[in-house]
């Protein structure tokens, strides 16, 4: 038997050839799972925010980049309208316009709308290319190969990132990785050249994704935690000076973030790490050249009253004012019932939920107890990079149990270290080598000893003990990939403005319900026409039926918002004023009573008047829409305010018609409704087919001077015969 | 002659019952902070009048039961702003402060009151005749912000009372001392004893157990828990002790316990499996440990399964059947 | 009002298409300009669609009118004043209509029959061939645009006029209710003929332009408090009306100066009513300027507004195509007013004449002054500043006085906030010069030191040390 022989450059080559294949499919497994939606729907954006990243993008290729920069929206927040060029991260949308002049200019001319659908999945293949190049620097390139493949399927991202889903998140987990990848090899070798990579990317990601504070506070607190260790070193300096240098004055440059780098608590960690980086290295130099074991003490009380006046100073600028304090949502991360109680629009937000354990599994599978086994592997022998997976492990684990949304950052370093965990075992596990050394043995000296035979035979049993672990595991990914590609399949790949059921016999149901409403208001109001909307629908109307809206989901004005959530909740007549006021020509309700559709606006009723609450706390009061026994009921045992406001009139508006005037029943609440309410201030102009999406059109004002209560009530009695034969006085007040 | 003589009575017990502000006073001062606490049998007298001083009334629940945190942020200021009137005006020029916690069983204040909510400030005039306690009283509407509490109840009484005082906050000795002898201590234990704990401090394994453990019982949703403040277990509908609850949107307190054990478990064993196991020099002890910890994983991890298909309805990809509900 | 959007004459009049219209839907605000012009070729279209359908507007120049009368209760011949008058002197095309006549149809196939209805008093419960005219239909003709002059006496007061009089706000009094005044003559009759005085004569009703010589016999109105009646005659003060047929002399329908005889009426959309107690003012007895002013003014040929241009720019005369409206810029707004006089349109001078730009609530509210005035128009204009805060505003006239069409000119623009070049430069801000100076201070000190760095040995130290 004639051994094989393989010079090293050929081994090398093979590996790389391997590599390059296993890459390539992983971005072609990465992609392809994203794009159920597409082939099962149509090239489709999905869901809210993309909506506007899309109407963003629109206008960016048809206007210059100085002009989206400048972009005056004054067809969103009527009428404060919105600056979106510079309350927004113009990351996304320019990375799409520059892949659609690129293809334009290589003369591919593709429709833009198809870039922005497919631009997450192509991301997605990128990040995976990232991830493995960040596992690389961590342990090796195989655990990298395993966790850019984990990471490429991990539903948890692809929640994220499916076809059509054109979030900032589309794009900015992938410059997350670069981001670490950049700063794990800038902080390893101390090279400048690394670093400012890592703060190019950190560039691109402030461009991208208000996220970017993540990594704010990320890497200093790495550098804080190695400083702690006792492992500075000036490799470290380097790396982070350069990063925080170049990062903070690059992230300055984009118009939203402006001056927040120096004067936002969000930042202040970044910059004290700076700071005491500077003094550190100092003390470093000083301690090199004067050889004193005192000075060790010294430097250490010294470092930590810098800290202390630090943390004051802190303090102090924040209570002077000079230093804004930290953002809402950033307080709802620590304090977790802040947000409940100050803030009822960002508690609001599905997002914002606390995450319940099924969640962590659902998003990624067996990973979740891998992930524990990789950290603590990660302990054995703890290097600088294993600091900073240690590190991010932890924070994201904890703001990923604060916040729903938050999942999506835990997720790559779940993959990091669970392939960590993964690739030491195979490393244990899969080492044949000792079987082929003893095969080896056997062949050579065929007359062996009683004992050499004992030993081959022992060395067989460990084949069997190795291949139990090796096959269960293999199993494992094998039930992880079934399972990222069922979760992807069944829960992820839903546009939302299209909604699927299914038939009693099993057939797929389409409700184009949002399409059909949106193409309506687009094709028959009038250009201008401004058209009111719980906020969550603001983006949808602005891009699909391109009209003007009150609010939107930017929420980026609270009193705005609390003003729609007011004319919502209140009775007619001051509804009219206030939709007269801001020249409301449309009302758009989303009503699921006969679909059983839960997700309407009479579910997220309890927000508007919490919200309407928050700013007229006399005129909109949450108590009076729960009976005076604590429910929240919408039948005949509603209470009156209930039944006054607005939005429940506009909801059951004809709804007892429907069903012949008996037995019509909310199918989302599972109440009756026997009673028409008498609707007065507004017209139905059009209700959806399923009656998901009901359209209200604001009357004018009297022409002859009467309120439009009297108006209606005469119109309906004179078309029920009713006539007046008795002259009464009436009750007149003195006319002036 | 009965009516004119019940007039005469009233008129007399009135006169009898009067509040002047020194009985207000020796009732303040019974309290300790310059609050007259407000009592099933005082409170009429207090209340009704009539009365030479001004009065403000607070009701509140500042009990964890109740839940209202509004109550709990704003008793101690209401305290301080009384104090600090007192610190102004020994004698209270004719200023007191009343206060009913409902946690002190005082039902009758809060059903004469008939509030449904609290907490709730009612400012009572001076009163010549006696007045009943709802109708002579106004309700000073309650900033949500504490600032602004304090700064609308002050500016009330500087109104009421024509006098001027300074807000003052009170300097907590108390706090002060015990920060500092903690300290001391503290350093005084981190001096004496640094070669026990140092070597535990820069220990990488019981780091690595304390971030592990952080790690797993976030993942298993402990935040959740804390948020939402679920409860530990549910009766189920048969009267027996429920663990799990359906739907992949909620949870009980005891499923984190158990999910991170489950955690836990898987997690060692995957460790195990890794480090431990080639420490054992003797061939088939090794053997039998690997094929042990495979089988345990396997078991575990279904188990696990079966517990993630009950709360999630329709997910197929289940091993064997060992939990069942 | 949505006719208002993009009006223009009818075709007697003089064609004048408004230009500001076509810049109202440019300020509604699209940056994109080929949205731009697809709005206004949308708007043009628009425009012309109505100015085939204009019959809906109000106008200075009545077509049809209806005369609706009850022959038992009125003869016509009493009336060959008024006739002649409508048919000669205001030359309008008159069809003289039984209440019951089946030709009386005020809607046909959905569109308005008659501009101008007068609807004598009838005794019947209703109007219409089969009564089929109701107060709602009177209300639709009205807000459609049709100018109604209604009289009502004693002895006529049918369902549907009261129906439709009492939505708008006048409440007749009831059949048989008769004014009567007791401290005027001596008799019966004479109680019942109260000779008006300037006192009962609400000249600040624009309506009428003298005190008329009346004797008045009808009933009279209870008018609610609603802002679009403008009451022309007044009972006196020592007038009542009273229930002929019943003794009761406490049910009184009016008492005083409560009760009104003649008032007018004008809708959001201009169109015009009026309503009289008594159809002996018409008859040839007592027919004078007050009636044709009256009708004049019912029949839109007097005190009509009309805004011919509405302009808005820069101070340097750029406008707003040309370069959108920012925070702060100085605008100059005009406006073109012309009234109609029964005869021709003609310049018109008003001092309070004001100009509104508001988000939400005004930012300012200005007097307009008046600029210029040609031979039938007067231009008004006022200059502001924009305010500091960037939004979508309304530029706005509103001009609504009694007994004068309403003007309402709204124009929606966006304005702007500050591009990111506009913003001063940091070296034309003289507190930044020491920072700039700092800054280029320290980049020269860190090269110096670089050169030192790196240039200059420390080769004395090192002598030194071997020195020693």
């Amino acid at each position: 038997m004639s051994s094989l022989t393989l010079s090293q450059r050929t081994v090398d080559n093979i590996q790389l050839f391997l590599k390059v294949t296993i890459l390539i499919t992983i971005a072609g497994a990465a992609i392809s799972s994203r794009l159920f939606s597409v082939i099962r729907f149509e090239s489709i954006i999905h869901e809210f925010d993309p909506w506007f990243n899309f109407r963003a993008t629109k206008y960016l290729v048809s206007h210059s980049f100085y002009d989206f920069l400048n972009w005056f929206d004054d067809r969103t927040w009527y009428p404060l309208g919105r600056v979106t060029g510079g309350t927004l991260y113009p990351g996304l949308m320019v990375t799409s316009g520059a892949i659609w002049h690129a293809l334009r200019k290589i003369g591919l001319p593709v429709d833009i709308r198809n870039i922005c659908v497919m631009l997450a999945p192509a991301f997605s293949g990128v990040t995976a290319y990232f991830t493995y190049l960040f596992t690389s620097e961590i342990k090796d390139s195989s655990a990298g190969l395993l966790a850019g493949a984990f990471m490429g399927i991990a539903p948890g991202y692809i929640s994220r990132s499916v076809a059509g889903s054109y979030d900032n998140e589309a794009i900015a987990i992938t410059l997350l990785m670069a981001s670490f990848y950049f700063w794990i090899k800038a902080s390893k070798e101390g090279s400048v050249f690394y670093a400012s990579w890592a703060a190019l990317f950190y560039f691109y990601m402030v461009s991208a994704w208000g996220g970017y504070v993540f990594i704010t506070n990320l890497v200093p607190l790495h550098v804080f935690v190695l400083i702690l260790m006792g492992r500075y070193s000036n490799r470290l300096y380097a790396a982070y000076s350069t990063w925080y240098a170049i990062g903070t004055v690059a992230s300055m440059q984009i118009p939203f973030v402006g001056f927040l780098p120096i004067r936002s608590n969000d930042h202040m960690a970044a910059l004290g790490v700076f700071g005491l980086i500077q003094i550190v290295a100092f003390g470093d130099y000083i301690r090199s050249k004067v050889p004193s074991k005192k000075f060790k003490s010294v430097l250490i009380v010294a470092i930590f009253l810098i800290i202390a006046v630090g943390i004051l100073g802190l303090f102090g600028l924040t209570y002077a004012g000079l230093i804004a304090p930290w953002t809402g949502r950033f307080y709802s991360l620590w304090d977790t019932s802040y947000a409940k109680i100050h803030i009822p629009i960002i508690a609001s937000v599905s997002e914002h939920q606390p995450t319940a354990w099924p969640a962590f599994f659902f998003d990624t599978q067996f990973l979740i107890w891998l992930f524990p086994a990789g950290v603590y592997l990660l302990f054995q022998d703890l290097s600088n990079e294993g600091v900073f997976v240690i590190v991010y492990s932890v924070l994201c684990s904890y703001f990923a149990g604060v916040m729903v949304r938050l999942m999506l950052t835990l997720t790559p370093i779940i993959c990091v270290a669970a392939a960590i965990a993964v690739s030491k075992l195979f490393d244990v596990y899969m080492d044949f080598s000792e079987l082929l050394q003893s095969k080896v043995e056997v062949e050579g000296i065929k007359e062996s000893t009683g004992a050499k035979a004992k030993k081959t035979k022992v060395t067989g049993l460990s084949i069997v003990a190795k291949l139990t672990v090796i096959v269960s595991f293999a199993f494992y990914l094998f039930l992880f990939v079934y399972h990222c590609t069922w979760v992807t399949s069944n829960a992820y790949s839903s546009p939302s403005v299209v909604l699927a059921s299914r038939n009693p016999d099993g057939s797929q149901n389409l409700i184009d319900d949002y399409r059909e409403a949106y193409y309506w208001l687009r094709m028959n109001t009038a250009e201008d026409a401004k058209v009111m909307a719980w906020w969550d629908y603001g983006y949808q109307i602005g891009g699909m039926a391109d009209r003007t809206t009150l609010v939107d989901n930017n929420t980026w004005n609270n009193t705005h918002i609390a003003t729609v959530g007011k004319a919502m909740a209140s009775s007619e007549e001051v509804s009219y004023e206030i939709l007269k006021e801001h020249d409301v020509d449309y009302i758009l309700v989303i009503f699921g009573g006969l679909l059983g559709f839960s997700g309407d606006d009479l579910n997220k009723f309890l927000w508007m008047i919490r919200i309407a609450e928050g700013i007229w706390p006399d005129e909109v009061k949450e108590r009076d829409f729960f009976t005076s026994d604590g429910q929240y009921r919408v039948d005949d045992l509603a209470t009156d305010t209930m039944k006054n406001s607005l939005l429940y009139k506009m909801s059951f508006h004809r709804f007892t018609e429907l069903f012949g005037h008996r037995n019509a029943v909310d199918r989302v609440r599972n109440q009756r409704i026997t009673q028409e309410p008498d609707l007065n201030i507004v017209e139905e102009v059009y209700t959806s087919e399923n009656w998901l999406v009901r359209i209200y059109k604001v009357k004018d004002l009297d022409n002859a001077g009467r309120d439009l209560l009297s108006a209606s009530k005469f119109e309906k009695e004179t078309k029920a015969g009713i006539k007046k034969r008795i002259q009464k006085r009436p009750d007149l007040d003195l006319r002036e | 002659m009965q009516i004119s003589s019940s007039i005469f009575l009233t008129f007399l017990l009135a006169v009898v019952t009067a509040l002047d502000s020194a009985k207000l006073l020796q009732l303040k001062n019974k309290g300790s902070n310059g609050i007259i606490k407000l009592t099933n049998s005082n409170f009429q007298k207090v209340v009704t009048g009539p009365r030479d001083s001004h009065l403000l009334v607070m009701l509140t629940a500042t009990n964890a039961n109740v839940g209202c945190i509004t109550c709990v942020e704003m008793q101690p200021l209401y305290h301080k702003i009384a104090e600090s009137w007192f610190e102004s005006y020994q004698d209270g020029k004719k200023v007191f402060f009343a206060e009913a916690d409902f946690v002190d069983g005082q039902r009758d204040v809060f059903q004469a009151y008939q509030v449904n909510n609290v907490p709730k400030i009612y400012y009572y005039p001076p009163t010549e005749e006696s007045l009943p306690i709802t109708s002579g009283s106004v309700e000073v509407p309650i900033a949500q912000d504490s600032k602004e509490f304090v700064k609308s109840i002050h500016n009330l009484i500087e109104s009421v009372s024509g006098e001027q005082f300074r807000i003052i906050e009170p300097i907590q000795w108390g706090n002060i001392i015990i920060s500092i002898l903690t300290i001391a201590l503290l350093t005084f234990v981190a001096v004496k004893f640094h070669s026990f704990y140092v070597p535990l401090l820069t220990s990488p394994g019981l780091w690595g157990a304390v971030v592990v453990f952080f790690i797993i019982i976030f993942n298993a949703g402990y935040m959740f828990n804390s948020i939402r403040n679920t409860p530990y277990v549910r009766p189920g509908s048969e009267g027996q002790v429920e663990y799990f609850m359906p739907g992949q949107q909620q949870q009980l307190g005891a499923e984190t316990q158990i999910v991170s054990f489950i955690y836990a478990i898987l997690s060692f064993t995957v460790i195990s499996l890794i480090t431990k196991v080639k420490a054992i020099t003797h061939q088939k002890v090794q053997i039998v440990v690997i094929s042990l910890l495979c089988a345990l994983i396997f078991v575990v991890f279904s188990a696990y399964l079966n517990i993630f298909a009950f709360k999630s309805q329709g997910y197929p990809y289940t091993l064997l059947d060992i939990v069942k509900f | 009002m949505a006719v208002e959007t993009c009006s223009t004459e009818r075709s007697k009049g003089p064609n004048v298409l408004r230009v500001h219209s076509f810049k109202r839907s440019q300020g509604s605000g699209f940056s994109n300009q080929s949205i731009n012009t697809t709005t206004m070729q949308l708007s043009t279209l628009f425009c012309l669609f109505l100015v085939s359908i204009a019959s809906a507007l109000p106008s200075p120049f009545p077509t049809d009118t209806a005369l609706i009368y009850d022959s038992k209760i009125t003869n016509l011949e009493s009336y060959t004043s008024l006739l002649n008058y409508l048919r000669e002197e205001l030359r309008v095309p008159l069809q003289v209509l039984e209440f019951n006549s089946p030709e009386l149809e005020i809607f046909k196939n959905g569109q308005r029959n008659f501009d101008n209805l007068i609807i004598f008093p009838t005794k019947a419960r209703s109007i219409g061939s089969e009564s089929n005219i109701h107060g709602l239909d009177l209300l639709n003709f009205f807000n459609d645009g049709g100018n109604v002059f209604t009289i009502t006496s004693p002895t006529g007061v049918s369902e549907t006029v009261r129906n439709y009089l009492n939505q708008i706000g006048i409440y007749p009094s009831p059949r048989n209710h008769e004014l009567v005044d007791y401290f005027v003559g001596s008799n019966e009759t004479s109680f019942k003929s109260i000779k008006l005085t300037a006192e009962n004569v609400k000249l600040e009703s624009n309506i009428i332009s003298s005190v008329p010589e009346i004797t008045y016999s009808g009933s009279a109105a209870l008018l609610t408090n609603n802002n679009l009646l403008f009451p022309i005659l007044q009972s006196p003060s020592t007038s009542f009306t009273k229930n002929s047929q019943e003794s009761d002399e406490a049910n009184n329908w009016t008492v005083g100066t409560q009760g009104y005889l003649a008032v007018g009426h004008q809708g959001l959309n201009n169109a015009r009513g009026a309503w009289i107690g008594d159809a002996s003012l018409l008859d040839d007895s007592q027919f004078s300027t007050f009636d044709k002013e009256l009708l004049q003014w019912t029949f839109q040929m007097k005190n009509i507004l009309r805004v011919t241009e509405v302009k808005h720019n820069h101070i340097n005369g750029d406008t707003y195509a040309e370069r959108p409206y920012k925070v702060k810029d100085e605008l100059e707004y005009q406006i073109t007013l012309q009234e109609f006089n029964g005869e021709q349109w003609s310049p018109v001078s008003f001092s309070d004449l004001q100009f509104e730009i508001k988000l939400i609530s005004p930012y300012h509210r200005l007097n307009l002054s008046e600029l210029s005035q040609d031979e039938n128009s007067t231009t008004y204009g006022v200059t502001f500043k924009v305010p500091d805060r960037h939004g979508v505003y309304t530029l706005q006239t509103i001009y609504q006085r009694p007994g004068w069409s309403f003007v309402e000119e709204k124009e929606v623009l966006s304005i702007r906030h500050l591009a990111n070049d506009e913003y001063p430069r940091s070296w034309d801000i003289p507190n930044s010069w020491v920072y700039i100076t700092s800054s280029v201070v320290v980049f020269a000190a860190w090269i110096v030191f670089l050169i030192v760095f790196i240039y200059i040995k420390d080769g004395k130290i090192v002598d030194s040390k071997k020195q020693k």
